[in-house]
């Protein structure tokens, strides 16, 4: 059995609300894959991972975990399984020590892994989980999710809260896990934080997985765009990308300074742009629900 | 579900430990009075008896209210231990899987192979325990108090008396956790439908011997079957533990079934 996530016509209506919530959401994840459910707030992402967890009971479908039914089986479903949720909630009361403690004692597998994350982490262990900023609490989180080294992983938004050195500490985290043969299951409304991490990426929008490709795929395909913002050191010449064809357009010049968007590989631009003084590139970060928008668009023209 | 227990109880060790430290310090101060008016039993059982009946039975289900066994039946048994373990109890079931759920912790507990029903069952065995172990020290305060102040009760009436007011505290206690069990709204309600029923039936019952048709919803609810001052007569009937029994056992049962399949959090 090669698949460690799966989920078959997976519907969810929460009580006579009138829209599914989730509708027939398919997907496969296969052992050892990092993949990520993209989508704006509201999506569905949190629903899916939700009836993945035996939270809440789905509609119609039916999904497993390693090959469990996750309403049938659920608890060998998850007898290998780490959870965090974007907004995690601890028990206030407890020392970080004691939660993890608790925590290890109910997954009944030992947690080899919890001195290591603590460490890397930064974890405050030894005060209570309430006296905790966000960004700790959210630490605290990570490390009960992880530190049983389980097969499967389900983060929901687990990079909510945390600093950008911490994200950068959880980016290796997860790589180090992917290379410990565990798969991940990633939600985020972050198009950047999603290409770091995952292998593929599910669009999901209005309960409706609307397209999967793989992250390599990404950075050439319809959502591969990048948009620099370059400033020379004088006015550019004009017609100067004009060599690199239709992979590159210019959204705004004036004065020093262009805007460029451009699709594939940068090298070409960069041996253009060699031959000009350049004061400062800046990269804008992706908008991912322009882009996705976009290409929920095209999904809906085509049918 | 052992992992449970242990950490539920430890969780909730200082809030019982305040309980019990209240519940001792109300049973010193009920009976620390009563050698006070002893002298004076039988003219106050005069007075008393003036009273219109209905009045009365708001105080007590016994009309010797002034004898060491009548006052401990009408002060301790009537009015502070049923009422604190009614309290007591409906606060526990209502918060003991609720609190997990209005906080989102149930979902840490719900991740883990953990089953529901074990979870359910742990969190009520805990409530259990905790409510027997205030009973047990409601219990040993009353027989030190008895002893101290020469009432001359005798502790197995005494024993059978807690257990009954702890029994009809459970009884209250499981329905607030059928309540909050059913999770939507009703889980928010739960304290106040479990303090309603528990008044409602304290007034019916009380009510009854006056307002004869009131007998029949009263039948309905505990405190129809608890006679304290009957128990310390060492008059027992089985209806009162059968019925209260019986409601925490079908309660239980009814939660279980409509905690295991619901959505969390809804």
């Amino acid at each position: 059995m090669d698949n460690a996530i799966v989920l078959d016509r997976l519907t969810k209506r929460y009580g006579h609300a009138p829209h599914l919530a989730l509708d027939k959401v398919s997907l496969t994840i296969k052992k050892g894959e990092v993949y990520g459910l993209l989508g704006p707030n509201g999506a569905g992402k949190s629903t899916a991972i939700r009836t993945l967890l035996n939270f809440i009971q789905p509609t119609d479908g039916n999904a497993a975990i390693n090959g469990y039914d996750v309403v049938k089986n659920s608890l060998q479903a998850h007898h290998s399984l780490g959870y965090l949720a974007g907004d995690v909630a601890l028990y206030g009361t407890m020392t970080g020590s004691q939660f993890l403690h608790y925590m290890g004692a109910l997954q009944g597998r030992p947690t080899p892994a919890r001195a290591a994350l603590i460490q890397q982490l930064h974890v405050t262990t030894n005060q209570p989980i309430k006296s905790l900023s966000k960004g700790n609490r959210q630490k605290v989180g990570l490390v009960q999710a992880f530190m049983h080294e389980p097969e499967v992983l389900i983060l929901d938004e687990p990079t909510s809260g945390l600093d950008p050195l911490m994200q950068e500490a959880f980016f290796t985290l997860v790589a180090e896990t992917k290379q410990r043969g565990a798969t991940i299951l990633v939600s985020s409304h972050n198009l950047t934080e999603v290409q770091r991490m995952c292998d593929r990426v599910g669009f999901i929008r209005q309960g409706k997985l609307i397209h999967e490709q793989t992250v390599s795929e990404l950075q050439t395909g319809p959502l591969g765009k990048q948009t620099f913002t370059i400033v020379f050191a004088s006015p550019p010449p004009r017609g100067l990308i004009k060599p690199l064809g239709a992979t590159a357009k210019v959204l705004q010049a004036g004065g020093k300074t262009m805007d460029v968007a451009i699709q594939g590989s940068l090298t070409p631009l960069l041996a253009l742009l060699a031959k000009h003084e350049i004061v400062t590139i800046q990269k804008h970060e992706s908008n991912l629900e322009e882009e996705f928008l976009s290409l929920y668009h095209e999904a809906e023209d085509e049918r | 579900m052992i992992t449970i227990i242990r950490w539920t109880l430890w969780q909730r060790r200082w809030s019982l430990m305040w309980w019990a430290i209240g519940m001792v310090g109300m049973i010193a101060l009920e009976l620390g009075f009563y050698p006070s008016f002893r002298d004076q039993a039988g003219q106050l059982n005069q007075v008393f008896d003036q009273i219109p009946a209905a009045a009365r039975s708001f105080i007590s289900d016994s009309s010797d209210f002034f004898s060491p066994t009548g006052y401990l039946a009408s002060r301790v048994f009537a009015l502070v231990l049923p009422i604190l373990f009614t309290i007591f109890a409906i606060s526990l079931g209502s918060s003991l899987l609720g609190r997990d759920e209005r906080d989102g912790t149930i979902e840490l507990l719900l991740s883990r192979p953990l089953s529901r029903s074990k979870l359910l069952a742990g969190r009520a065995l805990t409530g259990l325990m905790m409510l027997t172990l205030l009973a047990l020290l409601g219990l040993a305060a009353v027989i030190s108090l008895d002893a101290l102040v020469n009432l001359h009760v005798a502790p197995g009436p005494v024993a059978a008396a807690v257990a009954m007011s702890a029994l009809l505290g459970l009884s209250f206690g499981t329905i607030a956790l059928l309540i909050t069990c059913m999770g939507g709204p009703a889980r928010v309600a739960s304290v106040g439908i479990a303090t309603f029923l528990a008044f409602a039936g304290y007034i019916l019952a009380s009510l009854e011997s006056t307002v004869h048709w009131l007998v029949w919803p009263a039948r309905l609810l505990p405190f129809h079957y608890y006679h304290p001052s009957e128990l310390l007569h060492n008059a027992y009937h089985w209806q009162g533990p059968v019925f209260m029994g019986g409601v925490v056992v079908i309660g239980y049962l009814l939660a279980w079934a409509a905690f295991r399949r619901r959505d969390i959090g809804a």
